[in-house]
């Protein structure tokens, strides 16, 4: 062993003995341990290290040269930052810059620099000066390319950070070795599942961090996507299909948000980093969701405003550990559908009464004894509607601003009540609550043969609140029950208070009350405001409006989104693919040539058409992908958007890796099922985006398919 | 009474520490040993630790998981270990600088100061696996004057040369 209290250039000398045909890793670790153990080890070793680097003898110069990587490895954060200085960057790029000693240096010795520089720079990415030499070298042409096969040790600088991180637990280590020294097999046994614990925390933190990164990589390269398409928007010029996609990108767009919610409450409190990442994706997200409403769907700078406030709104809703609103997509002719879709929806949110049902059926049957006399007639929808909406309305913050609220529109007399339903909050588990009683008594809704078309946002936070705030809403409900309307105006103003101030920032339109109003005040005022003569509740159950009256009422706080576009209708008569699923193994190659929808770094995709069809609209086709590529493809995903005609769904993927390509073994696939729903016979035209990462690049393509041999 | 034939047959423990890459065979060579015969193994998660008792001398042989993100840990398995055991798997030539420098590692931390080093070069049977001299030259040891160590061409699926490096540690164990 070397001997200790030797001077870093005495150990160096050793170290780099030219004479020694092999690496020396006594002396490497002694100057290593002795750069650690002096005051300035870092500054004084590394011109040391840059002279041997420079020498003309090759075996002390590649010597050298592992001495340094040892230290980089051995000797911590005060090497790194020395090492990232130009000081000796520039030692370094004069051995491989031929304006310097590139000529002199053999090839084997700037062929290790090179590596070295480009391990660094990926390595240690704190030190970005590493990467600007090396970018200089590359853009010099003394960097044809990457060197590829050290990109695993590279790499193996970074984890091993990670790494500490969650094995240093002081006292987790003081335990482990406290149970390890004991005889005691029982002991021995502890530390075993002591270990065997902490690799698995390790691993699912990894795991959530990966899935995080996933998610918001899916949700950047869409909002990337969608700002782009806004900012090439002219609404004369553009098309049919980019109106198309863009909105699909909204849609997806607001899908995925809600795990962006999932993500922040899942986040470990102490990862801020992940965090903030969250929150700023989210930013995003709002923005280029609100210069999409701005510029595409004209609707006015407000929403935008309100997407402000929201965003902040996300911390706290993250904090309360509510969980994400899920969007779902309702349609059904049948009004007692309705109900049902809507009680089975609510139970899926986690929204069960948790009343014994008997006292809720009691609370439903007040409510509808209010509100049953006045469903006769459509007109009285809008009276219906009014209170519903109310009660949820002023308690939203409107997370989705602008977002497609709830639609109701009765076939009869087109009463539109559209809101954004998106509670937040304890108030919100009451609005919910009681929206939730209204919708769900069946003979509330029955009497209507509306038709649902959401988008239909709610919170579905309520699961995990406090029982505590469900009694106390269900007891609020129960009052009202008791005591009648009176009371149900109370709990309207109750909930408005509650509600965030921002009504100032929406304009009301047209035939609107104040926002502030009662929902009593409101149900009158909305059926006065349509020439009909209910002023109040109790006029309810006398006013039989005729059915022609047309009843259009917005609610106050909608955002002007004005109209169901033409898209909506023809989407309504596209029935939901929703509830279609074939498994891969059932499915029969049709005799139609596959299609070829991309080949590129060695990754192919093909899209089969399937023989049978589960529903006469629905055709099945299956998307394969394989890949030839040397480097493994990892996160790989598809996602497909058709014209507003048709539909398409897919199915979860069999897979989203792939190993790299082995010539020896068959090429693994992976398969995902898409299914069309295309009642018209159009043609199908398919525009997909596909990422995924290949060794360390991430690629992101977009492409279409207009020539599917059927329909 | 133990201690009366430990005298007579000179009985002797030995603490052995196995440790290398993940995958590099460690478990097939602590049961190969312990049972005779091989074992289906999955990667460690912790350790196994087994006596074996072999030419009077009894080794608890530590087998401690390999995976990367776990080799923080091994060093609190060092304190007493008379003996190293590091198994090299040698088909993987694009880790055996890895594996170099985990080694060196292990052998240059303080608690290792005093162990002798066997190396297992394992997976002979594979072809165009590392021979030992290669390993040797690999693993940076064949100028490493100051330590005992030795590189055992070994195959754990059939058992040959575990019990050959046993023998070198039982016979250069220092007390």
């Amino acid at each position: 062993m070397a001997v200790e209290g030797e001077s870093l250039e005495s150990l160096l000398n050793k170290a780099t003995n030219p004479a020694s045909r092999d690496e020396d890793w006594d002396h490497i670790m002694a100057f290593c341990d002795q750069i650690n153990k002096e005051l300035e080890g870092p500054q004084i070793s590394l011109p040391l290290l840059a002279h041997k680097i420079q020498s003309p003898q090759e075996q002390e110069a590649l010597l050298a040269l592992t001495t340094v990587e040892a230290c980089v490895k051995n000797c911590g954060k005060l090497f790194h930052q020395e090492l990232g200085k130009f000081r000796f960057l520039n030692e370094m790029i004069k051995v491989v810059s031929p304006k310097y000693l590139g000529n002199r240096t053999t090839m084997k010795v700037k062929k290790r620099c090179i590596e070295l520089i480009y391990s660094w720079s990926r390595g240690l990415p704190h030190e970005s000066k590493v990467l600007e030499a090396y970018q200089m070298l590359k853009q010099q042409g003394i960097v044809k390319e990457d060197p590829t096969y050290l990109d695993k040790a590279a790499d193996a600088v970074v984890p091993s950070k990670a790494r500490t991180a969650s094995f240093e637990d002081e006292e987790k280590s003081k335990l482990l070795s406290k149970l390890l020294k004991s005889k005691n097999p029982n002991d021995l046994q502890a530390a075993n599942r002591l270990i065997k614990n902490m690799v698995k925390q390790d691993e699912s933190r990894m795991e959530k961090v990966s899935r995080r990164i996933n998610e918001l990589k899916t949700i950047t390269i869409n909002v990337k996507l969608l700002n782009e398409m806004v900012s090439h928007f002219k609404p004369e010029a553009s098309s049919q299909s980019d109106r198309d996609m863009m909105k699909e990108l909204y849609e997806s767009l607001e899908k995925l948000r809600p795990n962006l919610f999932r993500l922040a409450s899942d986040a470990d409190e102490k990862d801020n980093d992940g965090i903030s990442e969250i929150l700023s994706c989210n930013d995003e997200v709002m923005k280029a969701m609100g210069e999409y409403k701005k510029t595409v769907e004209g609707v006015s700078e407000d929403n935008s405003e309100t997407a402000k406030a929201n965003t902040s709104a996300l911390l706290d809703l993250a904090l309360d550990q509510s969980s994400p609103s899920q969007p779902m997509t309702s349609q059904s002719e049948g009004n007692a559908d309705i109900s049902l879709i809507l009680d089975g929806q609510f139970q899926s949110l986690g929204l069960q009464d948790p009343q014994p049902s008997d006292r809720s059926d009691s609370l439903l049957a007040d409510l509808n004894d209010i509100f049953g006399a006045t469903s006769q007639t459509s007109s009285v929808t809008s009276g219906m509607a009014l209170p519903t909406s109310n009660m949820s309305q002023p308690v939203n913050p409107g997370l989705q601003m602008g977002g497609p609220g709830m639609m109701l529109t009765n076939p009869q007399g087109p009463v539109m009540a559209q809101l954004p339903t998106q509670p937040q909050g304890p108030a919100v588990l009451q609005a919910n609550q009681a929206t939730t009683s209204m919708f769900s008594s069946p003979s509330l809704l029955s009497q209507h043969p509306s038709q649902m078309t959401s988008p239909m946002t709610m919170g579905a936070g309520q699961g995990t609140l406090p029982a505590v705030n469900v009694n106390a809403s269900a007891q609020v409900l129960n009052t009202l029950a008791s005591k009648g309307m009176a009371d149900l105006d109370l709990l309207g103003q109750d909930l408005m208070q509650q509600s965030l101030p921002k009504e100032a920032k929406i304009i009301p339109q047209e035939v609107v009350p104040q926002p502030k109003l009662t929902l009593n005040q409101i149900a009158s005022k909305g059926t006065t405001g349509t020439n009909n003569t209910a002023a109040n509740y109790s006029q309810f159950g006398l006013s039989s409006q005729p059915a022609s009256v047309n009843t259009t009422a917005t609610i106050p706080t909608f955002p002007p989104v004005p109209q169901v576009s033409p898209a909506k209708i023809t989407s309504q008569e596209i029935l939901s693919l929703a509830d279609i699923f074939v498994p891969l193994e059932k499915i029969q190659p049709s005799s139609l040539a596959p299609v070829n929808a991309y080949d590129k770094n060695g990754l192919k995709m093909v899209i089969h058409c399937g023989k049978d069809r589960p529903r006469d609209d629905v055709s099945v086709m299956v998307v394969s992908v394989i890949s030839t590529n040397t480097n493994p493809v990892k996160n790989f995903s598809f996602q497909a958007a058709v014209p507003k005609v048709m539909k398409v769904k897919l199915q979860p993927p069999s897979a989203t890796d792939l190993p790299a390509y082995n010539p020896i073994l068959p090429p693994a696939a992976i398969t995902q099922v898409m299914l069309f729903a295309n009642p018209h016979k159009e043609n199908i035209r398919l525009k997909f985006k596909i990422t995924y990462v290949a060794g360390v690049e991430t690629h992101s393509d977009v492409g279409e398919v207009d020539t599917f041999p059927i329909q | 009474m133990g201690g009366f034939l430990s005298k007579i047959f000179g009985n002797k423990e030995m603490r052995i520490l196995m440790l290398g890459l993940d995958a590099a065979g460690k478990t097939t060579v602590l049961y190969k040993i312990k049972l005779g015969q091989n074992v289906t193994t999955i990667p460690t998660v912790g350790f196994n630790v087994e006596t074996v008792t072999y030419k009077n001398v009894k080794f608890s042989v530590w087998d401690v998981g390999g995976q990367d993100k776990i080799r923080p840990l091994w060093r609190h398995y060092y304190a007493g270990s008379q003996g190293l055991i590091f198994v090299v798997d040698c088909a993987d030539r694009d880790r055996v600088d890895e594996a170099r420098q985990e080694l060196h590692k292990i052998i240059n931390d303080r608690e290792m100061k005093e162990a002798i080093i066997l190396v297992f070069a394992n997976k002979q049977d594979l072809p165009d696996a590392m021979k030992p001299h290669e390993v040797q030259e690999k693993l940076g040891l064949t100028r490493m004057r100051d330590r005992n160590w030795y590189v055992q061409p070994a195959c754990a699926t059939t058992g040959e040369g575990l019990f050959e490096g046993f023998t070198w540690l039982m016979s250069n164990n220092k007390s």
